[in-house]
């Protein structure tokens, strides 16, 4: 009998101390789903679809579309937006503190390291050209937004749990840099292509620094109210070397007929149907009996309805007012992040901005910029005629010209999908007059993922009060 | 002489006699009779009588029989000895089952033990024990989903101590622990809401249910039994033993109705539109008085926006403006039949109990219901002197058909709630005959629901088989070697399909050329396999007046799992559910293997029966912790002492039996999975690129290209396991021959070294750290108080049962710097679970109104702004801070019992009552944003908010101007109920203090006699009701139901199904 007990007893010894080493606990330990590192293809072809889908195309958009009285909220969140019942932390918890920070910024960073010298990739410089304007675009369309944000602490992971808040001047400075290095890497000896992973461009070097200049020209010109002269004339140098063409576009054209990938805006209007069209959007292009009306707005019984921003009613089924037409909004509509039209109209406001205006080149570029949007919307050849022999909309004597026109043909082109650059522009120009009866913020609040997790750091400063390219201060 | 002479030769003698009854004289088959100190022992048969052999050197016989006194009886020089057993009223000999299956005497356990016997369990034919441990058990607290088959229901024993780990305890089935808990998370906001394991099991296979409250008591089973163990014993013969026969047959069948336990009330004035006037697709009830109103023509007939008031000829005929009943008309009765056959037969070798039972429930909303097949088998086999075997084996099969719930769009109660009384869902056609694909309905984004029962389909299947073999050597009477081996393992299956032309994304309109389109099908597969291998080896002694008990032992798991899924969008061909037809997939699959490997031991020491007792310590190795920091030693004490086996208090008949207790104890728990270092993953699922808005991600791969992001959690491999401390103290007091029990115990529980992604500000590129921080503690009194007023010679008994239970737990401390992390349900923005400093876990946190200095509500003072009328004029300020709503667990609890007895009649009926604990309540906040709520009703007559001050928010600098007391009027309409109180999660807090009359059984056992000299032994036949009345101030709703998930359950409820009440009866034949 001792017998058997002592061999069973080795045996279960065995089978225990075996079970348990702490090789075999490693390798369990293992997890077969993730893996510890990827290649930088596989980061990319998540961020080019996460830039314009977080930046560009949703939250962002919506409640800037509100706020420059694009559209009027109709339903829900929107119509609270609408009449300032929510201009609260959690506006901005999900761009800020789900996606832009904590997802899209560390993988664009880890791309231009690991391509950049001494990068297990080392030698991949269009991956890292576009990841840096990529960077460049999400920073600033992210300062613009909320003014101070963290940069140059920005995603250090446990080195920085609490990052400073850069200056909004001192960004503008250092993203300017930034595309300068993203044109130089963009033309470096590149050791493999890029290809199918970036849904913008398809990996071609050239396009990127295209948009890398046309997007200096945006950001220079934004800083208008800080420095008239000097930002026309570095808009209008960086403008020189962007698109020639609406070809050209920095535009998200990759979305699919199928659940998921439907433009974003298509996706909101289908789901959650919370906009309708502003009356302020409306009567600017009904003064001048713009073409676009029927292009862009639906009619109800007939009739062009557009809604009152801060006193419409609810309407989500779309019975009471017009809204946005399935010409523009439809499943695999693309997003634009920026066009040649806009490009055109930053230069025609610069050539009249600049040390020494010239408006004859001004009426040129507001031509070509005028006319490459209505084509993008769309626009027959007799309508544009028609539309053009309005003087108001197209003086024959190029002094005629003004800012407001330029401002108009922009808020206009803007529409829909360039929501956030318009509140943007709206900031700097004061144009259009809003007119809902609520004050209009001018910023968006910080998210409360940041005032838990730094307030040492985050600024206090109120939805109401103007970032530093708008009203000159950094409060 | 001749017994001497038989004495003198060596030889056994053969001693026979019958058993009777002492309080009735009645014989008494299946009462065990021993030879002490021998192994060697029979049973009376039918008629009371047994047969025993009796070796040389013995005299002593011990009578023993459930609920009698065990008695020794000298038998001298008798050869026939007829005996009387006596009740054992006090019951302080009962034999529980402890930690590892080792079965002690109550009276020598250094902590608090609770067991349900057969009858409690399955009295009241719950489907899901976990629902029938409510009430019966001081400290547990069972919350539960809703009312559809096969919903979650969340137990915890004494509070949660964990933060975001499992707060909810182990389950042990015939001495090996099985998976409970829910398969996987789905979130329950879109999906359906997958059930949790202990529904597989068949409550008519359980002979009884032990639970070891505090972690003293489950030490043994170390890390995964950190909040205690439900200890499930399976039938396996007894039955058949204490009947005195060979062969029992036991068939059970009941029938139960189920009603909607409470419907929402609604406001029955108004109709369909908005802003008081009609509009037949709005979703609100804020139209004009349904009584103003002329005929107008339904939506159908002019699908297309024209004037809803223009009729012209060749229409339907116009609708009558009237008010509907759409939520009565909507759900049906449901009913559940349950069948169970359970053999048991026991010899002198083996016993063993082979049972099946069918389970068939349909659901209170036509398309859902339940079908649970079992089998079990539990045997007992005495091989030899020294060796014996078990095998316990569980077969079943669950098929689930349910609906989702939440903010899903295909949730079809989403429009039953809230329809617009002026519209009639019930009657209202809600497909086109042309196209069933195309739906009516009033909604734009939401299924009309009677469209969503017919096309939508979620179903979830379950084949299951667990079970364990074990065999015993005993080479010594004191020594025991023992080792049982286990698997668990089963599969779900899961086929969800949104229809063609569900919801926004496809509704469709063929006026515009738009055909129904998008829909979506998943199909998963979600497989989990668990071996549990156990080796204990047991020794017992007597030394003198002292006994020592002791077991060490080794315990070895490991859990994988597997999850494969697809999901398939935009189908084509409708109606034809297969992944083929659909436009696009995306894939997922995850693989899981945990293992650990324990050793342990424990010794209990007794002097004279009197003081007991324990230690025992536990080491752990875990595969999930990180290398080198991966072992870990637990030890516990506990002692218990029977202060009445003290002289001077032995033997008086007003406190015959008392007892106090003590414990201390130490217990770890690991973290998540995979959770030492920082990875990168695929974006699909939770890391695709989703909104906040919309219903569907961007998934990867896309266009062939895969994706991936690193990990927004920051991952290190220093982490510790989280250490659990516990302290408990108590009393069981026996008086006046058991008349008056009482069984007290006090615990604290501090749990440090928390595991938790705590949170970091994004900025830092991560959202959260997943670290040990914080510390919680847990503390709180169970009182157990049975009382039995009546008991009279004449068979006639009143017991009373009391089960209270108070729990206080607190966050003592997060991380520094942070105040709160969220948990459960993360689905609001506006409103969360958390755990907050210095507060009860978990508490709701979200925005409150607007307050002055004396905590009153502002309201906006403001009649005009920028020269525009104020809509909100006169109404409660948005803009409040963000604060603490109200915690979510009650302060306490507590169940009444009461049992009448009278010859064959048993009528029990339990009333429960919990005080206190809050809820967000998404139903009630959407009933006023639609109109709907009853309280919506009186829109015209002007009034003052009461206790309140009026003023505004600078919008320059966001304080708050005071302008003093409100004397505002206004009306409360869709502005106030809409925009206002929507905005504002305080508006939707409420008490869900209860009283519920949750169960009643009566049952009749026909005597004896009826069924002399037939095949029958007996038959019960009984009534039985579930959930009979409510009473309580929370509104719309049933308080006990909540949408949500793991700790964060009870916190909100959102749109989801009620509890159902419930009664029927049976019948119960046994032969």
């Amino acid at each position: 009998m001792k017998k058997y007990i002592s061999i069973f007893s080795v045996l279960l010894l065995m089978l225990f101390t075996l079970s348990c080493s702490d090789e075999i606990m490693d390798e369990i330990d293992t997890d077969p789903n993730n893996p510890t590192d990827v290649p930088i293809s596989m980061l990319m072809s998540g961020c080019t679809a996460a830039t314009p889908y977080w930046v560009t195309g949703t939250t962002l958009a919506w409640y800037s579309s509100i706020f420059v009285e694009h559209t009027c909220g109709a339903h829900g969140q929107m119509r609270d937006a609408d009449r300032r019942a929510n201009i609260n932390s959690q506006l901005s918890e999900n761009s800020w503190a789900f996606q832009i920070y904590p997802r899209l910024l560390p993988d664009l960073k880890i791309i231009v390291e690991k391509g950049s010298a001494g990068g297990s990739e080392e030698g991949k410089w269009i991956d890292v050209g576009i990841a840096k304007v990529l960077q460049a675009y999400t920073f600033l369309a992210s300062t613009d937004t909320w003014g101070r944000i963290p940069y140059s602490e920005a995603t250090l992971g446990a080195e920085n749990r609490k990052p400073a808040y850069d200056t909004q001047e001192s960004i503008y400075s250092a993203i300017m840099n930034l595309l300068d290095d993203a044109i130089s890497d963009l033309q470096k000896e590149n050791i493999s292509t890029t290809g199918g992973e970036d849904y913008i461009y398809g990996g071609d070097p050239d396009a990127w620094i295209l948009a890398a200049y046309s997007l200096k020209a945006r950001y220079a010109n934004r800083l208008s109210n800080v420095d008239p002269t000097g930002s026309a004339a570095i808009a209008l140098a960086d403008a020189a070397n962007g698109f020639s063409s609406s070809l050209d576009d920095f535009t998200f054209d990759n979305w699919a007929n199928d659940l998921g990938h439907e433009n974003t805006w298509f996706q909101e209007e289908n789901e959650r149907r919370h906009h309708a069209i502003s009356v302020t959007f409306y009567n600017i292009l009904d003064e001048v009996n713009d073409p676009r009306i029927p292009l862009f707005i639906t009619q109800v019984n007939g009739e062009y309805v557009p809604a009152q921003n801060g006193t419409s009613e609810e309407d989500q089924a779309g019975t009471i007012y017009s809204r946005m037409s399935e010409h523009v909004i439809f499943a695999t509509a693309p997003l634009p992040i920026m066009t040649y039209a806009e490009l055109k109209l930053i230069e025609a406001e610069c050539h009249l901005r600049k040390a020494a205006p010239d408006a004859t080149a001004a009426l040129a570029a507001y031509t070509e910029g005028l006319e490459a949007a209505l084509f993008q919307a769309g626009v027959d050849s007799s309508a544009v005629e028609a539309y053009f022999a309005q003087p108001e909309v197209l003086p024959a004597d190029a002094a005629n010209l003004t800012m407001e026109m330029i401002y108009k043909q922009k808020y206009i082109h803007l529409w829909p999908y360039g929501a956030v650059e318009a509140y943007a522009e709206w900031r700097r120009t004061g144009y259009p007059t809003m007119t809902n009866p609520f004050e209009t913020p001018r910023r968006f609040p910080y998210p409360q993922n940041e005032i838990s997790g730094n307030a040492e750091n985050v600024p206090d400063v109120t939805p109401y009060n103007g970032v530093w390219w708008d009203d000159g201060t950094e409060d | 002489m001749a017994l001497g002479t038989l004495s003198l030769f060596g030889q056994a003698r053969e001693v026979t006699g019958t058993v009777v009854g002492a309080e009735d004289g009645e014989l008494l088959p299946g009462v065990s009779v021993a030879v002490k100190g021998t192994t060697i022992g029979t049973i009376t048969d039918l008629n009371g009588k047994y047969v025993i052999n009796v070796p040389q050197n013995s005299d002593v016989l011990i009578f023993s029989f459930v609920g009698l006194l065990t008695q020794e009886v000298e038998i001298g020089n008798n050869l026939v000895l007829d005996f009387s057993m006596e009740l054992d009223l006090l019951e302080i000999d009962e034999v529980v089952v402890t930690a590892m299956g080792i079965r002690k005497e109550k009276k020598a356990l250094g902590y608090s033990v609770q067991e349900l016997d057969e009858s409690q369990i399955s009295g009241a034919k719950n489907m899901d024990i976990s629902k029938s441990l409510q009430g019966k058990i001081a400290g547990v607290n069972v919350k539960q989903s809703s009312g559809m088959p096969g919903a979650t229901s969340h137990v915890t024993i004494r509070g949660n101590v964990s933060l975001t780990g499992s707060n909810q305890p182990l389950y042990v089935v015939d001495g090996m622990p099985i998976a409970s808990e829910k398969a996987f998370m789905e979130n329950v906001g879109e999906g359906t809401n997958p059930s949790s394991r202990v529904v597989d099991l068949n409550p008519e296979d359980i002979e009884s249910i032990s639970v070891l409250k505090g972690a003293t008591a489950s030490a043994l089973y170390g890390l995964r039994a950190a909040n205690g163990v439900i200890v499930i014993t399976t039938k396996s013969g007894s039955a058949a033993r204490a009947a005195g026969k060979q062969t029992l047959v036991t068939v059970n069948s009941s029938f139960s109705s189920d009603r909607i336990s409470r419907l929402p009330e609604l406001q029955s004035t108004y109709a369909q539109g908005n802003g008081g006037v009609l509009n037949l697709w709005s979703s609100g009830s804020w139209g004009p008085r349904i009584d103003t109103l002329q005929n107008y023509q339904s939506q159908e007939d002019n699908l297309f926006f024209d004037d809803p008031y223009e009729t012209s000829d060749g229409n339907p005929p116009p609708q009558v403006p009237t008010v509907y009943n759409n939520q009565e008309d909507f759900f049906q009765q449901g009913y559940t039949f349950t069948n169970s056959v359970d053999i048991s037969s026991a010899t002198d070798k083996a016993r063993y109990s082979l049972g099946m039972g069918r389970t068939d429930q349909k659901g209170i909303i036509e398309t859902t219901g339940m079908v649970r097949n079992n089998a079990k088998f539990n045997g007992f086999f005495d091989l030899s002197d020294k060796w014996s075997a078990s095998v316990s084996a569980n077969v079943s099969n669950v098929d689930i058909d349910k609906i989702p719930g939440g903010s899903n769009l295909a949730n079809p109660l989403f429009t039953v709630y809230f329809a617009p009384r002026s519209y009639d869902l019930t009657n209202k056609p809600f497909e086109r005959e042309e196209n069933p694909y195309q739906q009516y309905h009033y909604r734009f984004a939401m299924d009309n629901p009677y469209w969503a029962l017919k096309n939508n389909n979620y179903n979830e299947i379950t084949n299951r088989f667990f079970g364990n073999a074990s065999i015993s050597f005993q080479p010594y009477d004191w020594m025991r070697i023992n080792y049982r081996i286990g698997l668990d393992r089963f599969l779900t299956t899961g086929h969800e399909v949104i229809s063609l032309g569900s919801g926004g994304q496809g509704r469709g309109y063929p006026e515009f050329g738009m055909e129904p389109a998008a829909g979506q099908i998943d199909d998963y597969n979600y497989q989990r396999q668990e071996l549990n291998s156990n080796a204990t080896i047991t020794f017992t002694k007597d030394f003198g007046d002292f006994g020592l008990d002791a077991v060490i032992g080794n315990e070895f798991y490991d859990i994988t799992t597997k999850t494969h899924s697809m999901t398939g969008t935009n189908i084509t061909i409708g109606g034809f559910d297969h992944i083929s037809n659909t436009g696009a997939q995306t894939i997922f699959m995850e693989l899981t293997e945990q293992r650990v490997v324990g050793f342990f031991g424990s010794a209990t020491v007794d002097y004279a029966s009197m003081l007991f007792l324990t230690v025992t310590g536990r080491n752990d190795i875990v595969s999930n912790m990180p290398s080198g920091n991966r072992s870990y030693f637990y030890p516990s004490v506990s002692a218990g002492f029977i202060f009445t086996e003290l002289g001077f208090l032995k033997d008086q008949q007003v406190l015959p039996f008392g007892k106090i207790r003590a414990s201390y104890s130490q217990m770890g728990q690991a973290g998540a999975l995979y959770a030492t270092r920082t990875l990168y993953t695929a974006k699909e699922d939770n890391e695709a690129l989703g909104s906040g808005f919309l219903d569907n991600d961007f998934t990867f791969p896309y266009q062939g290209s895969p994706a991936f992001t690193l990990q927004s959690t920051l991952l290190s491999n220093d982490l510790r396991p989280q250490n659990i401390t516990t302290y408990e103290i108590g009393a069981d007091l026996r008086f006046y021959e058991n008349r008056l029990g009482i069984d007290y115990s006090y615990y604290y529980v501090n749990a440090t070294d928390q595991i938790f992604n705590v949170p970091l500000a994004a900025s830092s590129g991560f959202r959260g750290e997943y670290r040990n921080a914080g510390e919680l503690e847990s503390k709180g009194h169970e009182i157990i108080l049975s009382i039995v007023p009546i008991r009279t010679s004449g068979g006639f008994e009143w017991e009373i049962l009391t089960n209270y239970s108070q729990n206080q737990n607190m966050v003592l401390s997060l991380a520094p710097g942070v105040e709160r992390v969220q948990t459960g349900w993360q689905n609001f923005t506006s409103v969360g679970a958390y755990a907050y400093e210095g507060q009860p876990y978990p508490v709701i946190f979200g925005s409150g109104y607007v307050r002055d200095d004396n905590d009153r509500i502002v309201v906006d003072s403001r009649s005009t702004v920028a020269g525009e009328p104020n809509p909100f004029y006169g109404m409660p300020l948005q803009g409040g801070d963000e604060k603490i709503l109200g915690k979510v667990n009650p302060d306490w609890d507590a169940s009444l019992t009461n049992t009448l007895r009278f010859k064959g009649f048993t009528l029990t009926a339990m009333l429960f009552y919990s005080k206190g604990g809050y809820i967000s309540s998404g139903l009630t906040g959407l009933l006023r944003n639609y109109g709907a709520a009853k309280e919506c009703e009186d829109r015209e007559t002007p009034v003052v908010l009461p206790d309140a001050a009026k003023g505004y928010l600078d919008p320059a600098t966001g304080d708050l101007i005071l302008e003093g007391d409100n004397d505002i009027e206004f009306l409360k309409g869709e502005d106030y109920y809409s925009t206002v109180l929507w905005g504002i999660a305080e508006s939707k807090i409420f008490d869900k203090t209860l009283l519920r009359l949750r169960e009643v059984v009566f049952s009749y056992d026909m005597p004896q006699r009826w069924f002399t000299n037939t095949f029958i032994s007996s038959i019960s036949v009984y009534a039985n009701g579930r959930n009979l009345a409510l009473w309580t101030d929370y509104p719309n709703f049933d308080p006990e139901s909540s949408t949500s998930e793991g700790n964060g359950i009870g916190a909100f409820e959102y749109v989801s199904l009620p509890n159902t009440r419930s009664f029927g009866g049976g019948l119960k034949i046994t032969f």
